[in-house]
């Protein structure tokens, strides 16, 4: 049985509640606006209408995203919501521009000589259209006022929180929307109130543009992270940065050589390489650890799942060649103290510094030509300050046992 | 008190074994010297054509500067020996870091580093203590929380057990035989008493070997401690884990195989 908490994190239930509050919204304005003669209410409703449509869109897009994936679509259709996310982001900013239009319009009518200076530069600008009330019609127009701001501003944290908790980013982006329609008619209620109680009819407009500045910075950030998404954008340097040190926290990891992020949905991506040194039978628990903690980490970065590719590779071998000069006898070797009492020279391939293959030759009679045409970069003998050879490099080895040198 | 032996290679990999021992001794602010074992072969000294003796004593002077070089220890943090053997005692922890050998000798207990260049590379992970429902564990928990004591970290009690089909309960602890819930008890009380934090993962993963090693990974833990079993023959765990491990592991070792 459905508990009540699961129906009202529904984000069908949720946007049909929202439909419902846009629905009374418009019944109301458009009624008494109708009825007081009042075309600012009356058209605030018919922007109402406006955005139950949006809101149907909006179910319309979860119900497509919410689809499972098939083989033709892999992860889903996830990526839907962020077309809305642009859209309303789009029009959030289209909206702005008119509201700081409309706000400044006003602020110039309070100075008609600038106004009309500005006109002659500006001639598209709109008309200002004052506030059209009277005390009869005041005591309405300011109660559907704060009910509609209540309304927006309460639905909106519930859109935003449902929609943020679904992994919906389409609701989230409607939820801003319809915060900014508070915001909007909070600025409304400030101007009747100003000029009705305080006698400061401009007092709207500076308000008004500052609305519209944050109006324009919700639909930049809603337009910049849907078209993110859709162009596939990383997730970020910081997401990045966290996740590279997640895995340099699991053991066996020596670096993570490439990483690549995007987002599709509520979904994070990640390809990585990891370079280690570990072999084969290994490499399922460091694929487990590496897992468990990148997920864990984009999991509590609100990304609602994650997809984490891994390969592993190897470190950069760094290949050179060594050579000691050694004493041979029959099975035994050990490290010569000079080129003169040495019988054998073991040349050593090195990875990693780590010897990986050696030949055992006979000491040739020019043993500098020798190790030059072999490309060894330096010749060890036994012996604390051993003598230079002209045309190589002389190092000192700290054992004469083969075994203690990685030669066995 | 802990000892730590290192055996000497004047490899890529001995360097770094050498510093992980180096680091883990100053981290246990450890009484007795580093000690460095140099192991010698005696067919390859006997190729010394002359002053056998002195060949031996100046590896051993190019050895101990290499050493400290290396390590950065003072002269008297670190001890030159030719012997490799160590043994676990009730008083103390005797424990030989090799990448290799704990491979090949069961009968030593020997500290895998599993290629990390230091114990708290990674950060103060905790140390992961896996039981069963024997008392091969207890050497094993001692050691685990002598080493949780000397660096403040904590320790992960790790226990797997089979699903009892007559218990219908879904939470793994319920599933634990008798004798593995009062190991539980005994290891939960000797950490009190030597005043180490300790919490306990109870699971029935289908393996063992890949469930402790699982929540090594999801713990981060920085260390493994197993002991090695003396009734075992076949199916070792340690030997298993040795051979899957990322992490650090130290194997101890068990009485039986040191006695024999």
């Amino acid at each position: 049985m459905k508990t009540l908490k699961s129906y009202l994190t529904n984000p069908f239930v949720v946007m049909w509640l929202v439909v419902g509050m846009y629905a009374i919204k418009a019944a109301f304005k458009i009624g008494i606006g109708s009825q007081i003669n009042s075309p600012m209410i009356a058209g605030d409703g018919f922007h109402n209408l406006a955005d139950i449509l949006e809101a149907l869109a909006v179910i319309a897009v979860i119900w497509v995203a919410k689809r499972p994936a098939t083989i033709d679509y892999p992860f889903g259709r996830k990526n839907i919501e962020f077309f809305t996310s642009l859209a309303i982001g789009g029009s959030l900013l289209i909206l702005s521009v008119q509201f700081a239009l409309k706000s400044l319009v006003g602020l110039l009518a309070i100075r008609p000589d600038i106004d009309h200076a500005v006109r002659a530069v500006l001639p598209f600008l709109p008309s200002h259209e004052p506030l059209v009330m009277n005390a009869a019609t005041l005591p309405w127009v300011l109660s559907i006022t704060v009910g509609s701001v209540l309304a927006s501003f309460l639905v909106s944290r519930y859109q935003i929180a449902v929609g943020r908790s679904c992994g919906h980013a389409s609701m989230v982006a409607d939820g801003e929307e319809t915060a900014s329609d508070g915001r909007i008619e909070m600025i409304t209620l400030a101007g009747v109130a100003g000029e009705y109680y305080f006698q400061i009819p401009w007092l709207e407009y500076p308000l008004g543009l500052l609305i519209a500045m944050a109006i324009a910075r919700t639909g930049w950030e809603l337009s910049r992270a849907g078209a993110r998404v859709l162009l596939q954008h990383s997730i970020g340097a910081d997401h990045e940065e966290a996740i590279r040190k997640a895995c340099l926290r699991v053991s066996g990891v020596s670096a993570v050589d490439q990483l690549k992020t995007f987002q599709i949905g509520s979904t994070a991506v990640c390809i990585m390489t990891i370079t280690t040194e570990h072999r084969t039978g290994t490499l399922a628990q460091l694929k487990y650890g590496v897992e468990h903690h990148v997920r864990k980490y984009l999991l509590e970065a609100d990304f609602k799942d994650c997809e984490i590719n891994l390969r592993f590779e190897k470190p950069e071998p760094a290949r050179h060649r060594i050579a000691y000069a050694a004493i041979a006898d029959g099975a035994n070797l050990c490290i010569a103290p000079s080129v003169e009492s040495a019988t054998h020279i073991i040349v050593c391939d090195l990875e990693n510094n780590m010897v990986v293959r050696t030949k055992e030759e006979l000491k040739p009679e020019n043993l500098v030509e020798f190790l030059q045409r072999k490309r060894v970069v330096r010749l060890y003998l036994f012996h604390e300050n051993p003598p230079a050879l002209p045309g190589i490099e002389v190092a000192s080895s700290t054992s004469y046992q083969p075994h203690l040198l990685g030669l066995s | 008190m802990t000892e730590i032996t290192c055996i000497y290679n004047r490899t890529a990999e001995g360097r770094r074994l050498l510093n992980f021992a180096a680091d883990l001794w100053r981290r246990l602010q450890c009484a007795t010297p580093l000690n460095v074992a140099i192991v010698e072969d005696v067919g390859t000294t006997a190729l010394m054509t002359t002053h056998k003796s002195e060949s031996r004593a100046s590896e051993l002077a190019l050895i101990g500067s290499d050493v400290l070089l290396k390590t950065g220890l003072a002269d008297a943090s670190v001890r030159l020996s030719d012997r490799i053997e160590a043994e676990l005692s009730a008083a103390e922890l005797k424990l030989i870091v090799d990448q290799n050998l704990a491979f090949r000798r069961d009968d030593l207990s020997i500290l895998y580093p599993a290629r990390e260049l230091s114990l708290l590379e990674r950060g103060d992970g905790p140390i992961l203590v896996p039981f069963g429902d024997g008392t091969s564990v207890l050497p094993a928990a001692a050691a685990a929380f002598e080493l949780a004591a000397g660096l403040s970290l904590p320790v992960v009690l790790y226990h797997t057990t089979w699903v009892d089909p007559t218990v219908h309960s879904p939470a793994p602890p319920d599933h634990m035989c008798l004798s593995a819930n009062s190991i539980h008890a005994q290891l939960l009380v000797q950490a009190a008493a030597m005043g180490v934090t300790v919490h306990s993962v109870i699971e029935t993963a289908d393996d063992v070997v890949e469930g402790l090693l699982n929540c090594a990974m999801r713990e981060s833990a920085c260390l493994i401690v197993m002991s090695r079993s003396a009734k075992t023959r076949i199916g070792c765990y340690v030997s298993q884990t040795l051979t899957k491990t990322p992490v650090p592991l130290l194997a101890l070792a068990s009485k039986r195989r040191k006695a024999a």
